[in-house]
């Protein structure tokens, strides 16, 4: 259509203005390089160029919020300046308590009192307005909680009870209690009994659980070392199961998106791979993983002959589509639709046991979740078509990977790690990464460095300096794995020291980085560092 | 809309054709009795942005219009203060734009580039650009791997 319209003369730029108003940041950035008055009109509007800068962050609108586009612009601004260069604000300590029973999810930490009641701490943050708050609650039942897992965007609390400990019984059942976090009372919304029950062919006593909610759906996975792993998805408004795995090949699992689930499987033939279902789609009757008619199986390298696989497990933070309750009114907030990544932890032994951390994008999984089939028929797509380009794997230098099964040290595109080592002169080091591919894009055309090689494989630690990563990662052949594998996933890195610690570990939240000092016994705490 | 229709006063319209002038009265017959939008609805501010795109069947078939008319009923809309016809074709426009290269989009609107060659260099190279933020990751890392093949055949 070629007109002789020119719309810059007949339209007055208050009109072009409210035309470019409802754009998407994408469409935005393209009408920058139009003509002068676009890219004026778009750099003199807040609105616009915090809607761009937004985008860039992976982050959304907080609709809620009452602040003023340009008031949101700095805010943004200041946030991602102090993320980038590793400056927190202030320091909190709070106490580890001893029951050891604890949970970080949705910026919210809680821990079990050895009184049975449970504190809550909204962990604050400077830029985005939220105020640290504190409130301790006491359920009336479950009295012996195994484990629990919340979602403070739906003042949700689900409370593992495990069956006394009864000889004779045929089917033990466990109940999972759907509370409100702010009361520890039947949740509004949960089934009249506001039990979910769930009853097992046999009772381990040394079962340990892994637990995730996911908007309408709650995952629990039973890891049993006496009898065969069981994992299962209700929804918990309902109590129906959606699905529901019985087997050993099940290692761990994460919420995908909003009706696919991932996990990492150690298979018949002995190797390690991921497999995504598609839990809507499935049948919810027991069975085993193998045979599902919705999923789709991802291979990983083949290991060297002398390299046996030990453990794979996946973690991602927080859960797909995850939002802020509207009470907190923060003014934006990291998006997980676009893009986040899940960590996968590799255990191998070779001559002595080695751990590698391997990091994936949700972007390269969700165009495979359109061709979804049985995955007994179907072979798992190889790791030369889906792995080089989307993800990156590098020998851990961390300090307790073992934490990694089950603690929180990342969130969205962020990804914390703490070490301890001779290239950090003995210094306990948090180091943060981001895969984001927007900030990594924008940090490089700012001109930040690039490194040479993969943060691993650097030998002495600079601090405080940022640095973008494009080369690759490169497992030389027969060392791991059987041919060369190299991963280019790009992120961002920068490191810094934290004073005063002994360490074991670091999680990290949307506002804060943890510390998780508890390594001395005495003054065993959490040091969260606010952004 | 409603005060157009009560007011006793004859309203001046120099700027607004009667081909136009039909089918913004077309609009406000459809849209007879509607209520009128929230005071914030109004985006010639710099605040409250309307994200979404969607246009509703009615309102869709309607703006379906030559460009030179579409513009004329904005115009219109303006002029008129009416709120919800300028929203929709604001929207038509803003859909227009979507999903197609700054050439393109010169082209469509017969926008002249201002930019002097000098200036086009700079802006792609500016380190403020967002523009290569956008081009799509994949294939930057394409062009990495490209490199550093490229690097290894030597």
């Amino acid at each position: 259509m070629c007109s002789a319209v020119n719309l810059l003369e007949i339209l007055p730029p208050e009109i072009i203005l409210g035309i470019l108003l409802r754009l998407d940041a994408v469409s935005l950035t393209r009408c920058q390089l139009v003509c002068k008055f676009f890219r004026d009109t778009i750099t003199q509007s807040a609105n616009l160029v915090y809607t761009i800068e937004l985008a860039i962050s992976q982050q959304e609108d907080g609709q809620t919020s009452i602040l003023s586009p340009k008031e949101k612009l700095e805010l943004l601004r200041n946030q991602q300046k102090h993320w980038t260069q590793m400056r927190w604000g202030d320091e909190l300590r709070y106490t580890m308590k001893k029951s050891g029973l604890w949970e970080l999810f949705g910026n919210v930490l809680v821990q079990r009192n050895l009184d049975h009641s449970f504190t809550f701490v909204q962990l604050p943050s400077t830029h985005r307005n939220i105020l640290e708050r504190t409130w301790t609650v006491k359920p009336e039942r479950p009295h012996i909680v195994r484990d629990f897992g919340i979602d403070p965007s739906q003042d949700l609390f689900v409370l593992i009870e495990v069956p006394r400990r009864l000889r004779n019984v045929s089917s033990p059942i466990y109940n999972l209690h759907v509370q409100t976090m702010s009361a520890a009372k039947k949740h509004p919304l949960a089934v009249e009994s506001g039990i979910i029950r769930h009853s097992r062919h046999a009772f381990d006593q040394s079962t340990s659980f892994s637990i995730q909610i996911s908007g309408d759906y709650v995952g629990l996975f039973f890891h049993d070392s006496a009898m065969q792993n069981e994992f299962i998805i209700w929804e918990w408004k309902t109590g129906n199961k959606k699905l529901h795995f019985d087997g050993d090949n099940l290692l761990s699992f994460s919420f995908l998106s909003e009706r696919h689930v991932l996990f990492s499987t150690f298979t018949e033939e002995g190797a390690f791979e991921l497999f995504i279902v598609d839990f809507i789609a499935e049948s919810s009757e027991k069975q085993e993983y193998n045979s599902v008619s919705h999923g789709l199986k991802l291979a990983l390298p083949q290991l060297a002959l002398d390299v046996s696989p030990l453990m794979l497990t996946v973690r991602s933070d927080p859960s797909p589509h995850w939002a802020p309750h509207s009470d907190l009114k923060v003014p934006f907030y990291a998006s997980h639709s676009d893009e986040k990544i899940f960590v996968a932890s590799l255990w191998l032994q070779k001559a002595s046991i080695r751990h590698l951390t391997f990091v994936f994008t949700l972007s390269a999984l969700l165009p495979r979740l359109k061709t979804l089939g049985p995955i007994s028929t179907d072979s798992a797509i190889p790791w030369e078509d889906w792995g080089p380009q989307a993800t990156r794997m590098d020998e851990s230098h961390r300090i307790n990977a073992g934490f990694d099964t089950w603690a929180c040290y990342l969130y969205g595109t962020k990804l914390a790690l703490p070490e301890q080592s001779g290239r950090t002169s003995g210094n306990f080091t948090v180091h943060l990464f981001d895969f984001n591919p927007r900030a990594v894009r924008k940090a490089i055309s700012d001109g930040s460095r690039i490194a040479e090689g993969s943060v691993s494989n650097i030998e002495h630690i600079e601090l405080e300096t940022s640095l973008c990563v494009t080369a690759p990662s490169v497992f030389r052949p027969g060392d791991l794995f059987e041919d060369e594998i190299k991963t280019w996933l790009p992120y961002r890195w920068i490191s810094r020291t934290i004073p005063d610690a002994n360490f074991s570990s670091v999680m990290c939240s949307e506002d804060s980085i943890i510390i998780v000092q508890d390594s001395t016994g005495v003054g065993a705490c959490y040091r969260v560092l606010s952004f | 809309m409603k005060n157009v229709g009560e007011s006793d006063q004859p309203i001046p319209l120099p700027n607004v054709s009667s081909s136009v002038l039909k089918k913004v009265l077309e609009y406000c017959e459809h849209h007879r009795g509607e209520p009128l939008p929230a005071p914030d609805a109004d985006t010639s501010q710099d605040d409250t942005r309307k994200r979404t795109t969607d246009i509703s069947e009615w309102d869709q078939k309607f703006i379906t219009v030559d460009q030179e008319m579409l513009f004329e009923i904005i115009l219109a809309a303006n002029y008129l203060d009416i709120k919800s016809l300028l929203d929709v074709g604001c929207k038509t426009v803003a859909n227009m734009i979507k999903g197609k290269t700054p050439e393109e989009i010169r082209k469509l609107f017969n926008i002249v580039n201002d930019f002097t060659p000098e200036e086009e260099v700079r802006l792609l190279a500016l380190p403020h650009s967002y523009h290569q933020l956008i081009l799509s990751f994949w294939h930057h890392q394409a062009q990495i791997k490209k490199e550093n093949e490229w690097a290894e055949d030597r």
